[in-house]
């Protein structure tokens, strides 16, 4: 007797789970069947990245990724980093690398229907170079002289000197804006009307919340490369994304250093999927060149000695991470990397040395050291509070060589203003980019307390070189100065990993290089026109297959079975009764 | 020699009394254990909580309740923690009775301060205490130090009414008119016969003050603001919370849910000690419990 109504609970509780799976499964798929959605968060919380209009955008990579969805360049990147065709079907540069001229694709609109011109060209090159200070991201604009208007589908640029990233760092980085709309404005920085976010893009924006960060897109239909494999694109803030995976909140999210962990709970999890990148991005302590006693390369060069980069990578990123270049440019990039440059390989009595040499003693014996009018040897380290773990082991790091540090832990904007106006001695902050050489214009970027003039002068000869080797020579010499002179010290490299619902979208990828300048991010436009699956797999690990999608149909099975459990057990225990 | 076991007596006689409530046995218990825990951390504490081991390691014997996410010894942050706690608190709320008494003193007995000190009370209490200390800790540097001091200037107008209104009432006793009326100095009527009356209110309100110093430390520090390097219960919280895989594994149970504890029973413990004392002071509570 208990046996069987133990089985009839049972099979009711068989029944009512089936019937809401099956209900809820067919939801979905009525779902899917009207509009593929895709929401994806990113890994920071509180993903408020700016409006995403050419001049609205918060200045780092996710900010100028949320804007690529809207706008378009001349050309852009594919999987492997080659610069591929986009507005520009075609371009010629001249002999003397003066001269680029750009045949652009027939046919492509505005978001508001107005067609797509040589005009626009011009103008969008010409509108962002008068309003450079409001253009906050990184361009090299100053370097175009005029455009000349062939035709309607021909453009021709003009350079004052010859420029060797031209084709990356302006054709593709460099967003085109409507004449029609923008002629009229005089503020772009106060332009955040509708009308602001009128591009050629794959996507149209539809709602944009500051302080929920969130975000959402609409495919546009009428896109010159094809429609998009999605008809929505939401991006989201979420606390804890690994969380909001699982539950379905979101479809996708990336994950970084220590984060990246996650991935190995969910490679085997099924309706997952993990797919591995290069990260070019590194964290780096930044030190103000301009203030006593950071201003002292031999005092950066003790520092250096002192912090244990190897532990950080141990400890706190678990092995997610490679020690850093020193020159900043990432290991994987083969043709820019430097291997040869000093790694200051942690030694606390060479630190202590130098410290001693330069008259930082510690006179009373309590373990800071002072300078010489006795005042101790104490910074603030400011931080993000994503890095707040790795400040405190470079804090005890530095405790060993007798340097005391309060670490301070501060929000990403605020932290990025105080290193614009150089109001620090010690700053952890950390970047995308590192692929592309031109991050080594400003090597303590957001910071700017590094002046060196032989420095600014072989970095603008470099970029007026158009033979690669003799740039390659230059760029290394770059490098080698930055790892000697020390304005930053780069600790590490963190591995990086995208982890997705493959049933949503599976064509997510890792721009070989960086999306853009070299943003390190897998959200390539490419990976909405489904352009992926036509070049499958050249970096990356491999994805384990998910498995089929549920069909309602098993659902319905096991309801029916289920309610014919009950109802035949319920007649049985009437028949006993009787 | 007489005098002594007199006071010996009264003592015997108060715990006696105390101990009736067997709730104010427990929190005494647990108080004691925390306090023991804090004052000898570094005897108890199986490591040093900065030193470094394998991250993330579960409980074992090395360390029993396992290893955070830089690899310092969970159990050890957590002895380590208490001493935060119960310094912060137990310093701000002596601190913040010491000034409340004083004002509260002087505004109950003397009508016109009492009015002025009044309408100062009334301001900081029409500021919400818990939205202040978060903005002040988000542009102070965060050091415990901060902490104690804006806690402190937060803490006393509740102290200074409380005690004032029993000075209101204590004022008009006989034995303080006759006094008065002996010519007996203003300060000493107060130190002689207002203080020692108002002493037991003040006791159970340094406990009030005292749990409620220690949440708030910890949701400062849990949100964020406090020293990210400081060892208490609500920086492991914070870190905890932060873990990537924390909802998705079973690391909560050894590194979300001690110092959650920890705060939890450390509150109760106030929370008992205060209502036992809270009926030894008011005897009129006393028997309404018995009846």
């Amino acid at each position: 007797m208990i046996n069987r109504r133990f089985l009839a609970v049972l099979a009711l509780v068989v029944l009512v789970y089936s019937a809401s799976v099956g209900v809820m499964a067919l939801s979905v798929s009525a779902g899917t069947a009207t509009e593929k959605v895709v929401k994806f968060a990113g890994d920071v919380p509180g993903g408020d990245w700016g409006y995403p209009s050419p001049f609205g955008f918060y200045p780092r990579g996710p900010g100028y990724i949320r804007m690529s969805f809207i706008f378009d360049t001349l050309t852009w990147k594919d999987r492997n980093g080659t610069v591929i065709p986009w507005l520009a079907d075609s371009w010629e540069m001249s002999e003397d690398g003066r001269t680029w001229t750009f045949h652009l694709h027939h046919g492509v609109k505005w978001h508001d229907g107005e067609p797509f011109t040589a005009k626009d060209v011009q103008f969008s090159f010409d509108y962002i170079t008068r309003h450079r200070t409001a253009f906050k991201w990184f361009q090299s604009l100053s370097y175009i002289d005029h455009v000349d208007v062939v035709d309607d589908y021909t453009a021709v640029v003009h350079l004052k000197e010859p420029f060797a990233p031209f084709l990356v760092d302006i054709a593709g980085n460099v967003p085109m804006i409507p004449e029609h709309i923008w002629k009229n404005v005089s503020d772009p920085g106060k332009f955040v009307d509708k009308r602001a976010v009128i591009g050629t893009g794959p996507f149209k924006l539809v709602k944009y919340d500051k302080e929920q960060g969130y975000y959402e897109w609409v495919a546009n239909s009428d896109y010159f490369k094809g429609k998009p494999i999605i008809d929505r694109l939401i991006s989201l803030s979420v606390n804890d994304a690994a969380a909001a995976l699982l539950t379905g909140a979101i479809d996708e999210s990336s994950f970084w250093g220590q984060r990246a962990k996650v991935a190995s709970s969910f490679e085997d999890k099924p309706g997952f999927a993990v797919r591995w990148g290069p990260s070019y991005w590194v964290l780096k302590v930044i030190f103000n060149c301009e203030r006593y006693p950071t201003n002292i390369t031999a005092f950066r060069k003790a520092l250096a000695y002192s912090i244990n980069r190897t532990e950080i990578v141990e400890q706190v990123v678990h092995g997610y991470g490679i020690t850093a270049n020193t020159g900043l440019i990432h290991p994987d990039i083969t043709g820019w990397y430097n291997p040869d440059l000093p790694d200051y390989e942690h030694n606390v009595t060479k630190a202590a040395g130098i410290l001693d040499a330069l008259g930082f003693i510690d006179h009373d014996g309590d373990g800071v050291r002072e300078y010489s009018d006795g005042e101790k040897l104490e910074f603030e380290l400011l931080t993000p509070s994503k890095f707040a773990r790795e400040a405190e082991l470079i804090k005890s790091q530095l405790a060993e060589v007798g340097i005391g540090v309060n670490v301070k832990v501060l929000d990403m904007s605020t932290l990025d203003d105080i290193l614009k106006e150089g109001n620090f001695f010690l700053v952890i902050s950390g970047h995308g980019g590192i692929a592309n050489p031109n991050i080594l214009q400003q090597p303590d970027w957001p910071g700017g307390t590094f002046k060196n003039e032989t420095y600014s002068a072989l970095y603008k000869e470099q970029r007026e070189t158009m033979d690669p080797a003799k740039r390659r020579a230059l760029v290394f010499q770059l490098q080698k100065i930055v790892a000697e002179e020390l304005p930053t010290y780069a600790l590490y490299h963190p591995r990086m990993c995208c982890i997705y619902r493959p049933e949503k979208l599976d064509t997510w990828f890792f721009t070989r290089g960086g999306v853009g300048i070299g943003i390190p991010i897998e959200m390539n436009k490419l990976v909405f026109l489904g352009e992926a699956k036509k070049g499958e797999a050249t970096e990356g690990t491999a994805t384990p297959s998910s498995p089929a999608p549920r069909q309602p149909g098993f659902e319905v099975v096991c309801a029916i079975a289920g309610l014919l459990t009950v109802t035949y057990l319920k007649y049985r225990v009437g028949v006993r009764r009787r | 020699m007489t005098e002594k076991t007199i006071e010996l007596t009264d003592l015997r006689r108060l715990w006696d009394t105390y101990s009736e409530k067997r709730i104010g046995v427990i929190g005494l218990v647990i108080m004691l254990v925390f306090i023991v825990m804090a004052v000898f951390a570094p005897y108890i504490a199986p490591h040093d909580p900065y030193e470094l081991y394998n991250p993330m390691e579960p409980p074992g014997p090395d360390h029993l309740l396992g290893t955070n996410d830089i690899g310092q010894d969970i159990l050890s942050e957590l002895i380590y923690g208490a001493r935060v706690s119960l310094f912060i608190a137990f310093f701000v709320s002596i601190v913040s009775g010491l000034i409340g008494t004083i004002l509260g003193l002087l505004s109950g007995y003397y009508e016109h301060v009492g009015f002025f000190i009044m309408r100062i009370v009334d301001a900081f209490l029409a500021i919400p205490r818990l939205p202040l200390i978060i903005l002040i800790a988000a542009f102070m540097r965060p050091s415990i130090w901060n902490l104690v001091i804006i806690f402190t200037i937060l803490g006393w107008p509740i102290t200074t009414r409380i005690i004032r209104s029993e000075v209101l009432s204590l004022r008009t006793r006989n034995y303080v008119e006759a006094a008065r009326m002996l010519g007996a100095p203003d300060s000493y009527i107060m130190i002689k016969h207002i203080l020692p009356n108002v002493f037991p209110l003040l006791v159970v309100r340094l406990v009030v003050e005292a749990s409620h110093v220690i949440l708030a430390e910890s949701s400062l520090s849990f949100l964020g603001l406090g020293d990210p390097t400081a060892k208490s219960w609500g920086m492991i919280l914070h870190y905890a919370f932060m873990y990537p895989t924390i909802y998705i594994s079973d690391v909560w149970k050894w590194w979300m849910l001690p110092p959650g504890l920890c705060i939890v029973l450390t509150i109760l413990s106030l929370m008992f000690i205060g209502y036992a004392l809270e009926e030894l002071v008011n005897p009129r509570l006393r028997g309404m419990t018995q009846v």
